[in-house]
């Protein structure tokens, strides 16, 4: 089954006969018209432009035949096929993996930062006081207080936002 | 033959003043990279051991209503504050951040006659701080204490009381 394309194309070049002809003209009266047009035009172009012929044939053939060969061979080649097979997909996943880990444990500091009383230390070494005052530490698990007391009470009016 | 010599010697030493012009280049682009990384590595290190941070703040804790105003760098400390003092409501009656750099002694944190100095701070090879505070109440030396810090853990000295509640003065080495 030909395309109009093709079947024009061959009425152009007056290689369409027969029934297939007939049948193509009588479905498409008004080509006729376009037909003269087309043959004042090829015998327009072959009075303007003359043909040329080549010095080397077999060799311009030769190379057009080569670069057809090559792009045929480049474009049949399965591209992707390599890179989405499963071995390499099994090592990629495995060096990300190693990679992503080792990022994690090198990079993120690792600790419990929801609390920050979970690694609390605070560890009295040392208490000097007046004579007056008395320290005691008192040691907790999340919180370290020193206890002073004898100490005056401040005078309430004593302003100590300054 | 002399003279092809002297070509000869020529075109080597042309070669070997290229070659040392190269290995030059080479030694220039390799200090470049030292230098870069130098640098790199002083922009991430020197921050952090340039000096240490320490935080002082003085509460005043009392049973007058139930407010909390903790500073964020005592925040989740409400229901152990609460717990450990016995006092409902804190409020920050002054807070200070210093960067301590010499062995001097430094203000940390002062309301009115109250004063909080922090005599010596350094770092234990534990990684924990060992910190020298100085409590002093107008001319009078209250307390002074050692201890050992880990960073970002707040020690908690009661104070003198005032008015209804107590002072509670709260230490830190922030980093």
């Amino acid at each position: 089954m030909k395309t109009f394309e093709e079947k024009y194309t061959a009425w152009l070049d007056g290689r369409l006969g027969g029934e297939e002809l007939r049948s193509f003209e009588n479905e498409h009266p008004s080509i006729q018209r376009e037909k003269i047009e087309f043959l004042k035009l090829k015998s327009l172009l072959r009075e303007s432009i003359h043909p040329r012929e080549l010095a080397n044939p077999e060799f311009f053939n030769a190379q057009i035949m080569e670069q057809i060969r090559r792009e045929t061979v480049a474009t049949g080649k399965p591209s992707c096929g390599p890179l989405l097979g499963l071995p390499r997909l099994v090592w990629g996943g495995i060096c990300a993996l190693t990679v992503g880990f080792a990022l994690f444990f090198t990079i993120i500091p690792r600790g419990d930062f929801s609390d920050p009383r979970t690694k609390y230390v605070a560890e009295v070494l040392k208490t000097k006081t007046d004579p007056k005052v008395k320290a005691t530490v008192e040691n907790q698990k999340d919180m370290t207080i020193i206890k002073l007391e004898g100490l005056d009470k401040l005078p309430p009016g004593r302003d100590l936002h300054r | 033959m002399i003279r092809l010599q002297g070509v000869k010697s020529c075109v080597r030493g042309n070669g070997s003043l290229k070659a040392n012009a190269r290995g030059i280049s080479r030694r220039g682009c390799r200090f470049c990279q030292l230098a870069f990384l130098v640098v790199l590595f002083g922009a991430f290190a020197g921050p952090v051991h340039a000096s240490i941070r320490a935080w002082g703040c003085l509460l005043y804790a009392s049973n007058a209503g139930k407010i909390l105003d903790l500073p964020p760098w005592l925040a989740g400390y409400d229901a152990p504050l609460r717990r450990s003092l016995g006092y409902a409501n804190y409020h920050v009656i002054a807070q200070r951040q210093i960067a301590v750099e010499t062995r001097t002694e430094n203000l940390l944190v002062s309301a009115g006659d109250i004063q909080v100095l922090l005599t010596s701070l350094s770092p234990a090879p534990d990684g924990k701080f060992l910190v020298e505070l100085l409590f002093v109440e107008g001319t009078k030396q209250v307390m002074e204490t050692q201890a050992k810090v880990g960073q970002g853990s707040p020690l908690f000295i009661r104070g003198p009381d005032w008015r209804d509640g107590q002072i509670i003065i709260v230490v830190m080495v922030a980093a």
